[in-house]
């Protein structure tokens, strides 16, 4: 039980990240981008091509979060920008983002030629620490370690720096922002692509620990990341930490006690409850709907 | 449609620390104008919101007709007979004029009762009518977002009107209209009475007020302040000293005119 | 009615109408401003009630695809209620995840045949059945789009607040669009059943979405002709491709997604398009007037 505790913490981490990603991206420009899953793909990609080019693996990292996030930031400037200035109706948006998604994703299809590839995990540390009767895979302890870092990292920037706290003002109103001389654009551009990078690192520390990677791997996480802000509330940064951390150790539990199949459905069914009962999430604020 | 009283108690609407409304109690009596005046920020757009089902009272009762429809949703509200404009309108903007009134005929559009309107006129007229006696003629056809604000709120005054309403409350309808335009509507106002309806007129305008009410509560901070017949309104106090800017005597009510 | 086809052809034909239908079902919850993403997992459990009530309880077709269309709608009733409060994207989110539970828990039982599918089931669905299918479909939705319920609809997916204030009781219509939408949904997956001798889980995937998700946002919101004529133009468009490399699906339909939600966000049927045409429709008495008060109107 202690054991799966500590996976299902390791492997939680990782999801805030994910939900950190995601919920950068709502708080800041309220849109909800399926196109978030390709940003973790081809992240990950880039990070395996690296490494398969022979570049030290933290450089190799360094790269796929460079390629995650300069994705998004792509994405972001053509579509999701000109379809702002035309103050297109948020379904409009979404339903972009989920063509842009299709896109991205038969493209990584076509140039993998829909084969599932190892993903490099030996040049990854591969032991293992024995604390007591519990094991602690050395790569898990590095996607915890990394997955710490970042989540410090990004409260840390939101908190003292003058761009961070520019972001959150934007967040907030971004009428306020601009009077306040803030130069909104950029904000968004860091913002997307901070939140593509978070998804890139977050896809490299799973499918090292899985060892596999595929052009529909990312697509996977990205239930997870939805269910990740749903469950803490979007907008929420602690939201997103508390979100993956119970999602991640729910996942781990489901899998050594119910069944490996349904840990699919844990991520989809997650959301559902979540919407049911509290849609506003563990840190939302309640939204009144009363027609 | 015979005309419906309102009864309001003891009603109430925290937001937060705030008191929006704070304890208001009134009756209005059926087929008769009332106003209710006061500055911004008074409570009184939140006060028709908590009559009409768009938000829900912390405490107290709302009464129509004799039925308490105390927290119930907008469209119950509405199905007894209650229609309402909004201070910042509310129309379908990508739609028609003559396809936003029409949708105000929506509970009485049913086929049966088209082939025999209980007062003789089919759907079509009934907006053609509201047309003409609202001055919309020229426009009918025309989508609403490209109208100018004054006829946009004329063509929120015929929705509610399209309802065949018993209680018709209109949040500042004449706001950007000129003395004629707003003449227009008050003679509007009193026909609408005339046929049977009860009608309750949140406005800034003192003068149109004064003309068309019968009786006009006043407003501030929430709390009902006032209760008088609209030919004596200018002598309360309460009045004079949030649109005149007249010193207060009493504590109670505080501040100017141009509060936010 | 369609011999003169060779049976390819008609098989192509059957499931162009399937999916002609399953746009459809997300114009109908889409007319009142409902993003369902959950059509696909309707149409799963449509095909496989369907199906198994055929196989193993030995109903006949009719009545099996009539049971299997009239269980989702069901389904969509029951969770509806749980997800329609919801506003907008959490609405469409909600039901993308109704959507795949469905096709996920299918995918997982023993007694549906799990990820292999079920195989046997008598094609008796052809073309004529179909065809015939759809077009009482759309006359319904014509007479729905003319009644006084087609407008509040309308109302509601401009403006929620405006249609509650004259007195449109939205949670039920919404209640019952979305339900509409799965029995439509289901419907469309029971058909396909019946045309093809095996159904499995695979089958209802991401990719399909996107496919009647693309036809139905071209088409807009506004009329359900819209939708057909994208999902038979795209669809006929595909058959002509032949079978095409993802990417090029990929583009075409990702692509036509993105372009089309950024150039025209109501689809190629809006409102306006919509009264042009009949406007224009030669011999309407009111056509010319029409244009004229139109363009009277623009001058003020």
């Amino acid at each position: 039980m202690l054991q799966q505790t500590i996976n299902g913490i390791a492997l939680g981490a990782t999801y805030a990240l994910l939900g950190l990603g995601v919920t950068l991206i709502w708080g800041v420009l309220r849109v909800m981008n399926f196109a978030f899953g390709q940003f973790i793909t081809w992240g990950a990609f880039g990070c395996l091509v690296a490494i398969e080019d022979g570049i030290p693996v933290w450089l190799s990292v360094l790269i796929g979060m460079a390629v995650g996030g300069l994705l998004a930031v792509i994405v972001d400037a053509t579509v999701i920008a000109y379809m702002r200035r035309r103050r297109s109706s948020e379904f409009a948006l979404v339903v972009a983002t989920i063509g842009v998604s299709y896109l991205l994703s038969s493209i990584a299809q076509d140039r993998t030629a829909s084969q599932i590839r190892t993903f490099p995990s030996q040049d990854f540390p591969d032991g293992v620490i024995n604390l007591g009767s519990v094991q602690i895979p050395e790569l898990q302890l590095m996607s915890l370690a990394i997955a710490a870092v970042m989540m410090v990292g990004l409260a840390l920037w939101l908190n003292t720096t003058k761009s961070g706290r520019a972001l959150r003002t934007v967040s907030w109103s971004v009428p306020t922002a601009e009077l306040l001389g803030v130069r909104s654009k950029s904000i968004f551009a860091i913002a997307v692509f901070i939140s593509g990078a978070l998804a890139a690192i977050a896809g490299i520390c799973i499918f090292a620990e899985t060892a596999s990677i595929s052009y529909s791997s990312g697509d996977a996480l990205l239930v997870v990341a939805f269910a990740v802000i749903v469950l803490g509330g979007m907008g929420s940064v602690a939201g997103a930490v508390v979100g993956g951390l119970v999602l991640g150790l729910a996942q781990v539990y489901t899998t050594a006690y119910i069944s490996n199949n349904f840990s699919q459905a844990v991520g989809y069914i997650a959301i559902l409850l979540i919407l049911i009962v509290r849609p506003s999430g563990i840190f939302g604020s309640q939204e009144e709907q009363r027609v | 449609m015979t005309a419906a009283g309102v009864e309001v108690e003891h009603l109430s609407r925290r937001f937060g620390g705030v008191l929006a409304v704070d304890d208001v109690s009134f009756a209005i009596e059926p087929g008769t104008i009332t106003g209710i005046i006061g500055p911004n920020g008074a409570g009184k757009t939140t006060l028709l919101n908590l009559i009409t089902g768009f938000a829900v009272p912390t405490s107290g009762h709302v009464r129509i007709g004799g039925r308490d429809l105390t927290g119930k949703r907008p469209y119950v509200v509405a199905r007894t007979g209650v229609a309402r404009t909004y201070q910042n309108l509310l129309l379908l903007e990508d739609e028609t004029v003559t396809e936003n009134i029409r949708i105000g005929r929506h509970l009485v559009d049913r086929r049966r009762l088209r082939r025999h309107p209980a007062d003789g006129r089919r759907p079509a007229q009934v907006v053609a009518g509201l047309v003409e006696e609202l001055g919309l003629a020229e426009v009918a056809a025309a989508p609403v977002a490209s109208l100018p604000y004054g006829l946009r709120r004329r063509v929120e005054i015929a929705r509610a009107l399209a309802t065949n309403p018993a209680l018709l409350i209109l949040d500042e309808p004449t706001a950007g209209m000129t003395r004629d335009e707003s003449d227009d509507i008050a003679s509007v106002v009193r026909q609408v009475r005339d046929r049977g309806c009860t009608v309750l007129l949140v406005e800034h305008n003192i003068r149109l007020v004064t003309v068309i009410c019968d009786e006009v509560l006043v407003l501030n901070w929430g709390r009902l302040i006032g209760r008088e017949t609209a030919a004596k309104v200018w002598e309360l106090d309460a009045v004079q000293v949030a649109y005149l800017g007249k010193k207060p005597k009493d504590s109670e009510v505080g501040g100017s005119a141009d509060r936010e | 009615m369609f011999n003169w086809l060779d049976p390819y052809s008609q098989f192509v034909g059957v499931s162009l109408l399937v999916n002609v239908l399953l746009v459809l079902s997300l114009f109908v919850a889409f007319q009142c401003g409902v993003l369902s993403l959950a059509s696909v997992g309707f149409a799963a459990d449509g095909a496989y009630t369907s199906a198994l009530l055929n196989i193993k309880e030995g109903w006949p077709p009719a009545l099996s695809i009539a049971a299997g269309a009239l269980a989702a709608g069901l389904l969509a009733l029951v969770f509806g209620r749980l997800i329609l409060h919801l506003r907008g994207i959490y609405l469409a989110l909600g039901s993308f995840a109704l959507g795949q539970v469905c096709v996920l828990i299918i995918a997982n039982m023993s007694f549906t045949g799990g990820n292999e599918g079920i195989i046997g089931i008598p094609t008796t669905v052809g073309l004529t059945t179909a065809a015939v299918v759809v077009v009482v479909l759309c006359a319904l939705l014509q007479i729905l789009h003319q009644s006084r319920i087609g407008r509040a609809l309308r109302a509601m997916r401009l403006d929620d607040r405006v249609a509650a204030g004259v007195g449109v009781n939205t949670p039920a219509y919404r209640a019952w669009a979305f339900a509409a939408s799965g029995v439509i949904a289901g419907l469309a997956g029971a058909l396909g059943a019946f045309s093809t001798v095996t159904i499995s889980p695979g089958q209802y995937d991401f990719t399909l979405l996107v496919q009647i998700l693309a036809m139905a946002m071209i088409g807009g919101a506004y009329h359900w002709s819209g939708g057909v004529i994208a999902a038979l133009v795209i669809g006929i468009i595909q058959q002509d491709l032949g079978q095409v490399a993802p990417l090029v699906q990929g583009l075409l339909y990702g692509g036509l997604l993105v372009v089309v939600m950024m150039l025209l966000p109501e689809g190629i049927i809006d409102r306006r398009g919509f009264r042009w045409v009949q406007g224009h429709w030669p011999g309407r008495p009111g056509a010319s007037q029409a244009m004229a008060s139109l363009q009277s109107a623009g001058r003020s």
